[in-house]
């Protein structure tokens, strides 16, 4: 067990006339134990970062520490790691038992028994006994999951590494097994570190989620930190299903000035923004939605265009302009295309970009908000 | 005018195009089984007949193939196959020596090649490095070199080793395999590329995880998944070397001359025993014949696949 | 993957203007860390290269070097008296080209003329005929046996295994038994007169036919490879095409026009490179089929250098022939290439 440090790491891919940083100056610690997931649209640098991590790429600039001891040149095979793989990587050659002991048998000096022994621990972990004398082509996928799972287990690494391992399943399979390897790593308390391109699998099962684009860090912290706190305009839209509402707005007199509405703010959160281009954001399901014409001092009128039952909840799309707003209603939402509504937004559940850089000026305050007892009403100030 | 039942409606159409390929097909098979059908038909007959104006096209005429089938008349299918061609031929020329000749010169280039297309082509699939292009190239590039032009200076250099020094490399194994392993190399190292393309990298990658060095993956992980592929190449490699007659008439006479060279003994200035080498040919090919059929599917995919993804 | 190439992509014209990285980490590895070269490599690149040390190495005495010394002793006098120790031959400078190619110098080309450059030259002409003949006679057979066995029906793993032996079995084998059947007595002339079509037998290995008689025999034993190359084409063509251009209206010949032709363009490309060089300095089926003393209409440039050269001890002259042989090798494939790159820069590509 170990904490796994990474500093300052860059990765550079260089060829003749042309060189792309996958991984650019980033700063993050796992702690000892650890569920970090590394999120992040396709291209990111999360695979690039996992694989630093585990000495398949080379890094180009930066240090990985594993607890105190620097790893940044060594082997592979000297790391005390464990990876599971996005296509279980199952040697095809070997049983499910030789896939999970050759590892043992690479990296250690245990006898030929004492290996058996582990492997039989760990297959009972997984609860796979009873594949242990078939080969990969004869398992579901599921099951290779699993075989995959024992053989990192069964080392008992420092560290674990999965590159997008649930995204070959399908999805019933998929949430069992997201319990489950939650579960199983906090019974074996090895920190872990999981690459995933699924914000439901990051939002689920990290401890903390690191969320990267273009190389760079945007956030760590925990789910409902950078769900409720994103750091920037990139991981407010990159979290959440539907994603975030985005507005361009301006800032005047203490008041949001879009094409269609002006929002009044208190004076207090602005003369906090760092500028007057500002974009607005409010999540789907924090926009209230109103079909009474008494249209209050910063109601936004808009057109509904589409309604989307969900059953539990409803989404509805609305146009504010020529901008597009999707609003989440619970239940069955009562207004059709093409009505006219007014929609509303408490302005503790807003958040405000810089429109240049996408930095946060303001995120939602929700436990402002929930101390408020909000009935939804919007309030002047 | 056309009756009714005559036109030409789609599913006539379909079937006329069908029994057409099929035609077409049959008349494929026959233009390429004929020469080796013929080959075993004429190593099979009494050398006397052979030559005469004979045209029969079996060994048996329909009426003895009718006794023999219903009547199990067995002895008349003895009388007319005569084995003599294939006791006759180990004395008209030294052929066994020629293909032991073949088979240690074919069997160590196979193994010598395999081992150096099998890292080249490893690091051809799996890595890029400066110079890859030109490197590639360069092996494509030696596909259009005619023989002569390396075997002139080739010619030159062994007869330099062997009147200057005291080693001797004309007419020796090891000087025509060394040439052999080099000229198949190149396209071993290919066809390999491709089989090693087909497998994750991500199974070695899980085997330096596991505690493998880079090497350790390629042979223990890699290699066994490659098996098939490895299996078509060698073949090739046999083939090619086994085939080969420029370097052979030249660098490999004496001893250790093959089988593709020793065959034309059975040309003499006087007769050609046609019988023999059609004997001796058989010999040679049906064991090729059944090997290919046992790895055809690896084989025919390594070929292909190395042409269709340029 | 397609997105974060794209990523990627839009990535590099931010990335490229920056300072490119210093690696910090240099993984020690023994004497190679002193060049400068070698330290700059991946731990992986430096992995390749060492896996392909011994196939170079292999490649460089065999093929680089005698390239090189095929070019060097093509422009000295190596006869028999300088066969072991040629270096001390004399610098003939471009004297046997002029000699082969009937150059007498470079104002007037192709006048002055010798024995020897003319049936250089002749040979020269054989081999390009040769080779065309070869790449045409197997395009057909192959075309049309790859397209017959693309039909589904019963038995095609058997049919297609079928055909692929006149390549499998040792071409050395199958060209004896062609010159078998070739012979006054040989089959074919015995089938011919059976059936009528002549009144007396052919000659197939001497005089006119020879050409004909040699492609032939080579396309046999070649044929297979092309008609596997056209089949593979042919399988990964996706079906959609064929549905879509028949709800376009096409029949049978439209699709195979229009659908099939074009997506087979890529592979025929290869396969029609591949057979021209490939019989352009093919030894073994001229000198299977027709021996020490072939035909003039048949004696390919290959065949002709061999028996030149060796025959007479004339290893420099064989050189320039050579040499000249592979140019002509290399111009082709040059030619062809710009042609086909051309093709796809026009958009008329697959």
């Amino acid at each position: 067990m170990s904490d796994v440090e990474l500093d300052q790491l860059t990765k550079v891919y260089q060829s003749s006339d042309e060189s792309v940083t996958a991984v650019d100056d980033l700063d993050l610690t796992v702690e000892d134990g650890e569920f970090l997931v590394l999120v992040g649209p396709s291209g990111c640098g999360k695979s690039t970062t996992l694989r630093c991590i585990a000495g398949l790429e080379e890094v180009t600039e930066g240090a990985i520490r594993f607890g105190d001891t620097e790893v940044t040149d060594d082997r592979p095979k000297d790391r005390d790691i464990a990876m599971v793989f996005q296509n279980y990587a199952l040697y095809p050659h070997m049983t499910a038992r030789q896939n999970m002991e050759f590892g043992l048998k690479m990296s250690t000096d245990l006898s030929k028994e004492e290996r058996a022994d582990r492997v039989d621990d760990a297959a009972s972990t997984m609860g796979i006994e009873e594949l242990l004398p078939d080969k990969p082509k004869a398992l579901s996928g599921g099951q290779q999951q699993r075989v995959a799972l024992g053989r990192a287990i069964v080392r008992d690494p420092a560290v674990f590494l999965m590159d997008e391992p649930l995204s070959n399943l399908d999805a019933k399979l998929r949430a069992q097994m997201r319990t489950e390897l939650q579960e199983l790593q906090q019974d074996l308390g090895v920190t872990t570190v999981y690459v995933t391109h699924d914000q439901t699998e990051a939002m689920t099962m990290g401890d903390r989620i690191a969320i990267l684009n273009h190389g760079e860090l945007q956030q760590v912290g925990t789910p409902l930190e950078c769900y409720h706190q994103p750091a920037n305009q990139f991981v407010a839209g990159f979290l959440g299903e539907p994603t975030m509402n985005f507005l361009e707005v301006g800032l005047s007199d203490d008041a949001l000035v879009h094409d269609e509405f002006v929002l009044p703010i208190s004076s207090a959160l602005a003369d906090s923004m760092g500028s007057s281009e500002l974009v607005l954001g409010i999540r789907p399901e924090d926009v209230i939605l109103s079909t009474a014409d008494d249209a209050g001092d910063g109601a936004i009128p808009a057109t509904v265009t589409v309604v989307e039952p969900m059953g539990d909840a409803s989404n509805v799309y609305v146009d504010v302009g020529t901008s597009s707003v999707t609003v989440s209603v619970e239940g069955h939402a009562a207004v059709n295309p093409g009505d006219e509504v007014t929609l509303a937004v408490d302005e503790s559940r807003l958040h405000l970009f810089d429109r240049a850089t996408g930095e946060s000026y303001k995120h939602s305050d929700v436990e402002a908000a929930a101390l408020d007892d909000a009935d939804g009403a919007v309030e002047a100030p | 005018m056309i009756p009714e039942e005559w036109r030409l409606t789609q599913d006539r159409a379909d079937f006329l195009f069908d029994l057409l390929s099929r035609g077409v097909l049959g008349l494929f098979i026959v233009l390429a089984l004929f020469p080796i059908y013929w080959m075993v038909m004429i190593s099979l007959r009494n050398p006397e007949e052979i030559g005469t104006s004979d045209p029969s096209y079996f060994v048996l005429s329909l009426d003895e193939l009718r006794t023999v089938v219903f009547e199990g008349d067995l002895d008349l299918l003895a009388s007319e196959v005569d084995f003599a061609n294939y006791v006759d031929m180990w004395d008209q020329i030294p052929l066994l020596e020629f293909y032991v000749n073949s088979l240690i010169i074919a069997g160590v280039t196979t193994v010598l090649a395999l081992a150096v297309a099998i890292l080249g082509g490893y690091a051809f699939s799996r890595h890029s490095f400066p110079g890859k292009r030109y490197i590639g190239g360069a092996l494509l590039a030696t596909q259009m070199i005619p023989g002569v032009l390396i075997l002139l200076p080739m010619f030159l250099l062994f007869i330099w080793i062997q009147t200057e020094t005291p080693f001797k490399v004309v007419d020796t194994y090891h000087g025509i395999i060394f040439v052999y392993m080099t000229f198949t190399v190149p396209v071993a190292i290919w066809m390999l590329r491709g089989f090693f393309d087909s497998i994750p990298a991500s199974m070695e990658e899980a085997a330096r995880v596991d505690g493998c060095t880079r090497f350790q993956a390629l042979y223990r992980v890699a290699l066994p998944m490659a098996a098939p592929g490895i299996a078509a190449t060698g073949m090739f490699v046999f083939l090619t070397a086994f085939n080969e007659v420029l370097f052979a008439g030249i660098l490999a006479g004496g001893e250790v001359t093959p089988f593709s060279i020793g065959i034309s003994r059975f040309q003499t200035q006087q007769t050609t025993y046609w019988g023999q080498m059609m004997a001796a040919s058989s010999v040679a090919t049906i064991p090729i014949i059944i090997l290919f059929a046992l790895f055809q599917r690896p084989i025919v995919e390594g070929l292909t696949e190395g042409g269709v993804k340029q | 993957m397609a997105g974060s190439n794209f990523d990627i992509r839009q990535r590099i014209s931010a990335v490229t203007d920056r300072v490119p990285a210093v690696r910090k980490h240099v993984p020690s590895l023994g004497i190679g860390d002193r060049l400068p070269f070698y330290r700059r490599l991946s731990g992986g690149q430096r992995f390749a290269y060492r896996l392909l040390l011994p196939a170079l190495a292999a490649m460089t005495i065999v093929h680089f070097i005698p390239i090189l010394w095929g070019l060097t002793i093509s422009t000295m006098g190596v006869d028999l008296t300088y066969a072991s120790h040629w270096y001390d031959a004399p610098f003939v400078g471009l004297d046997h080209f002029r000699y082969v190619l009937g150059i007498e110098n470079f104002d007037d080309v192709l006048v002055s003329d010798t024995v020897v450059g003319e049936r250089y030259r002749n040979a020269l002409k054989n081999s390009v005929i040769f080779s065309v003949g070869t790449l045409v006679v197997t395009y057909v057979l192959g075309l049309t046996a790859a397209l017959v066995l693309n039909q589904k029906f019963k038995g095609r793993f058997v049919a297609r295994t079928l055909l692929l032996l006149p390549w499998v079995a040792p071409v050395v084998v199958s060209l004896y038994v062609w010159r078998m059947m070739f012979t006054q007595q040989g089959i074919i002339n015995q089938t011919l007169l059976t059936i009528g079509l002549i009144d007396e037998p052919m000659f197939f290995l001497i005089g006119d036919n020879s050409m004909w008689a040699l492609i032939f025999a080579h396309s046999w034993t070649q044929f297979p490879l092309v008609m596997i190359f056209l089949y593979a084409g042919l399988q990964s063509i996706p079906k959609q095409l064929y549905e879509a251009a028949a709800i376009d209206g096409a029949g049978r010949w439209g699709k195979f026009r229009y659908v099939t032709m074009p997506q087979l363009k890529p592979v025929s490309a290869v396969i029609v490179l591949l057979m021209l060089l490939w019989t352009m300095i093919n030894y073994t089926a001229p000198f299977v089929l027709l021996g020490g003393a072939p035909p003039k209409q048949a004696n390919v440039a290959i065949l002709y250098i061999e028996n030149y050269a060796f025959g007479n001890s004339q290893f420099g002259r064989g050189a320039a022939m050579s040499v000249v042989l592979f140019l002509i090798a290399m111009v082709m494939a040059m030619v062809y290439y710009r042609y086909l790159f051309d093709d796809e820069t026009t958009g008329a590509g697959a």
